[in-house]
């Protein structure tokens, strides 16, 4: 009996010795996760990993990419960083948009019928031809299957049609200008090959890379398509692992993942052979601030919702607040430094506005509260008996935001003004965004983000335009922009709409996020082709992987 | 003749539990202040409304409710769990997928904790206040009240990170095609985990076992059958053996259910395959379809621990099995 007994015995002495060996690593009240850090910089200094230097590239970029569908039609990597397959436009580093699977395209005087010319001589991986018809068939199943595809919105076109082999024509039901939009983020499918079931984790397609194997919640495998139409890839074999982020940060500093996703809590960690970038995007977090005062309305659905804010519907609130806070330091108390200060949509974007202006004016925003008739009464600002206070809810119990929101009230207090921040799940603050401001996260390419925050039509249809805002003269902008027959002349409205809409000071901007990585010493990423990273954190770095190199 | 007739009394007790779990788990989902298309589609998207109306209607969500859950009903006894709308994929699909590779992982280290359990339990009450005994009680006492999360870091972080011995976690090794993978590659991976998941679980054998072990020990027919003469080898074999299994069968069936937080915790930790992030998926974005298929598993899964015992009972006590036979 005892000799059965014996091995356990020992193994469970053994765990109840690291149990009091990390004990000691961890020099008290410490979490669980700091744990890990603690004994993990031991590991470094006592052995180290042998640094890769070639081979196969292992990727930890967050878990969302295991959510859903790797099928195009089914939404699949559509903000902009495709790996399997290609659109008939692209992205450039610039924020531009240029030809991909298509060299040109024009657009017609009234605006409804776009006309793609498609390279020649493209295959799909399974050895197909690429052509129009393959193009066709992929917009109409999209548009015949909306329901299962909730990024690529097909409802505005009318007709998808294949002139000849290398040509198609899209007719649009409404002028729409963002419709380029659509082509650079919707991927093109085999319409022989293409199967809705084998397409979720084996789809084919023409990019830089075939799916080899795809285990859920498990792993990715990466081959490289040496076929590919604009030039193979240098490394043969990507795998992206599905891991818990301290898991990944564990294995990473004992040398077996050579790239790392991390949030900027773990920016001031280190890993062995490995340094922590930071790669620029194009996301922002901002503060809807309600233009109008309290009352009750009717939403779409006809029910009663409690609208507006009587502090925040002052404009010299607004103003002071946009002006007198210091972004930089909000930054480095939220997000340990991590981001850049922002006052409106980030420069990177082609139809951003261009202006800029400084922040932490702290006089001057004084000022304006003072000549608005906000006196200052102890801590707090007055203005005939109403406290100069209100309540931010940093929503999806998300603690990035929250962070973020109480930098920002910390720094209000410089001001008189007092935030309460509130912390909501999506749904309670849906019951509450029409009154109270809230922290809004946004990043993407399509300029479709001004409509949906300013056109005045949207207030109480859901979550565009919570505010109220309300200028014809920004509507007027938003409409021909949308309407535009070219790309320059939508461009110039969209700007025009955030330059008038920036005098009332709708939304506060708060920071341009930045996205951390580890990365292999070892390997280059190429940042040159990197585009700016849209909205969520994780999978953006791949937009390149096809010029990813060994040093 | 009593066989058949209990054998439809368990099927129907069966069909009662999975409707109940399924209806109950349907109200609790649709009540809960989540909406749907809202998760679905992302607070944070420029979708248009004739597209968000698109798809409302067809995954049904502006159906009133009992209709959709005797909709859902209908496909299921066609065979048809749905569609989650979360994965965009049959619900059967998805299941089986995230089910498969912890399951093995799940039934070993279920039946190692329950083996080592038992023997370590009756080394203990053998042994009843040796050094042995006590080191095994305030380890197996201790480690009952040590959250498994943060102990399965722990021995990741000293196997794995510190000592280099197993890998951080997956279930097989990272950039493996799976025909490729061997199954010394798959053991080598179950070790970190099954280890874990088998000391959390195997406190209670150990304890409970024990305590019977020294019960039956002090009995009057063990003191008598001493007396006759018998080996403790056959004491143990003839007495105490039978009277001590039964506790720790019932004890290791009913654990069915606890396998279940064992999974989540090997999925997390371990980065292992299971059901665990799926059913969170289909929780938070009210993924009914998914949710009810999960349900509906788990619940298979509890009873079918529950049925055995019930017969295992019948194999180690005879008793039990001529009661049913009179009745």
């Amino acid at each position: 009996m005892l000799k059965k007994v014996l091995p356990m015995t020992l193994s469970a002495l053994a765990v109840v010795g690291a149990i009091g060996l990390a004990g000691c690593g961890s020099s008290g009240g410490n979490t669980g996760g700091e744990t890990t850090g603690e004994a993990t910089t031991q590991a470094q200094s006592s052995g180290g990993g042998s640094l890769k230097s070639s081979g196969d590239v292992t990727a930890f970029l967050g878990t969302s990419i295991f959510d859903n569908s790797l099928d195009p039609v089914k939404g699949s990597m559509s903000y902009g960083y495709p790996f399997v397959c290609n659109a008939l436009l692209k992205v450039n580093p610039n924020s531009e948009y240029v030809g991909d699977l298509a060299d040109t395209w024009t657009i017609s005087d009234d605006a409804l019928t776009y006309t793609f010319t498609l390279k020649k001589g493209i295959k799909f991986s399974d050895g197909s031809d690429f052509t129009a018809e393959d193009v066709t068939f992929t917009y109409n199943e999209v548009k015949n299957n909306q329901a299962n595809n909730e990024n690529v919105d097909l409802t505005n076109l009318e007709s998808a049609t294949a002139k000849d082999d290398y040509t198609v024509e899209f007719k649009l039901k409404e002028p729409y200008s963002p419709f380029v939009d659509v082509a650079s983020r919707l991927q093109i499918v085999p319409s022989d090959a293409y199967n809705s079931s084998a397409f979720d984790t084996k789809p084919i397609g023409t990019g830089a890379w075939k799916v080899l194997e795809y285990t859920p919640n498990q792993q990715i495998i990466l081959e490289a398509n040496k076929d590919h139409f604009d030039g193979a890839p240098s490394i043969d074999k990507v795998t992206i692992v599905y891991m818990d982020q301290d898991a990944a940060v564990a294995a990473a500093q004992s040398g077996q993942l050579d790239i790392v996703m991390v949030g900027s809590t773990h920016a001031n960690k280190t890993a062995p052979g490995m340094t922590l970038d930071r790669f620029e995007t194009m996301d922002v977090r901002q503060i809807s601030f309600p233009m109008i005062e309290e009352g009750t309305m009717k939403d779409k659905d006809g029910i009663e919702r409690k609208v507006g804010n009587n502090v925040t519907s002052d404009h010299a609130v607004r103003e002071a607040l946009s002006i007198g806070i210091n972004r930089q330091q909000i930054i480095q108390n939220a997000f340990n430094g991590v981001g850049k200060p922002a006052v409106h949509f980030t420069n990177n974007l082609q139809w951003a506005t261009t202006k800029t202006w400084s922040d932490n004016r702290l006089d001057e925003a004084k000022k304006i509260l003072d000549d608005a008739g906000w006196k200052l009464e102890g801590d707090v600002r007055k203005k005939d008996g109403l406290a100069c206070e209100f309540d931010v809810i940093a929503p999806g119990n998300d603690e990035d935001r929250y962070n973020l929101a109480v930098a920002f009230s910390e720094n209000a207090k410089d001001l008189g003004i007092k935030i309460n921040v509130k912390n909501a799940s999506w749904d309670d603050a849906e019951g509450l965004m029409y009154s109270t401001p809230l922290v809004w996260g946004w990043g993407q390419y399509s300029p479709t983000v001004i409509e949906n925050l300013f056109y005045s039509k949207n207030f109480l249809t859901g979550y565009s335009n919570v505010i109220a805002y309300n200028n014809p003269k920004v509507d007027e902008a938003i409409t021909k922009a949308i309407d535009a027959n070219n790309e320059p002349d939508a461009i110039k409205e969209w700007r025009e709409a955030q330059d008038i809409a920036e005098e009332d000071y709708p939304y506060l901007y708060l920071v341009n996020i930045e996205h951390c990585y580890f990365i292999n010493d070892n390997l280059n990423v190429s940042k040159s082709t990197q585009i700016p990273h849209p909205h969520g954190h994780g999978g953006p770095i791949i937009c390149n992987m096809k010029d990813w190199k060994w040093k | 003749m009593f066989k058949t007739k209990s054998l439809v009394s368990e099927i129907i007790r069966l069909v009662i539990l999975l409707f109940s779990v399924s209806l109950l788990a349907f109200i609790l989902i649709t009540s809960a202040p989540i909406d749907p298309l809202t998760t679905y589609v992302g607070t944070e998207s420029t979708l248009s409304p004739e597209a968000r109306q698109e798809i409302a209607q067809y995954w049904g969500l502006n159906d009133p409710l009992p209709q959709r859950f005797f909709t859902w009903l209908g496909h299921l006894f066609q065979g048809d769990m749905g569609t989650s709308i979360t994965y965009k994929r049959p619900v059967a699909d998805v299941i089986f997928e995230r089910f498969s590779m912890s399951f093995v992982l799940m039934m070993v280290s279920w039946a190692l904790s329950g083996i080592i359990g038992f023997f370590l339990g009756m080394a203990c009450g053998k042994h009843e206040n040796s050094v042995f005994d006590r080191i095994i009680k305030t380890i197996f006492l201790g480690l009952k009240s040590a959250p498994t999360f943060w102990l399965g870091l722990i021995i990741l972080t000293v196997f794995g990170v510190l000592l280099g011995w197993f890998p951080i976690g997956m279930a097989t090794p990272m950039g493996k095609v799976s025909s490729d993978v061997t199954f010394a590659d798959r053991l080598y991976h179950m070790v970190l985990p099954a280890f874990t998941l088998t000391i959390v679980s195997m406190g209670d054998v150990i304890l409970y076992t024990r305590q019977k072990y020294v019960e039956i020990n002090r009995s009057d027919y063990v003191l008598y059958a001493k007396t006759r003469g018998e080996t403790d080898r056959q004491i143990t074999r003839r007495h105490i053996l039978r009277n001590i299994a039964l506790p720790a069968i019932t004890l290791q069936f009913a654990s069915f259910s606890e396998l279940f937080g064992g999974m989540a915790l090997a999925e997390n930790v371990f980065s292992y395959p299971g059901i665990g992030t799926a059913t969170t998926a289909a929780a938070l974005s009210a993924d009914v379809p998914l949710l009810l298929g999960i349900s509906l598993i788990s619940a298979l899964f509890v009873f079918a621990g529950n049925l055995i015992a019930d017969i295992l009972y019948g194999v180690f006590d005879p008793r039990l099995r001529e009661g049913k036979a009179n009745a």
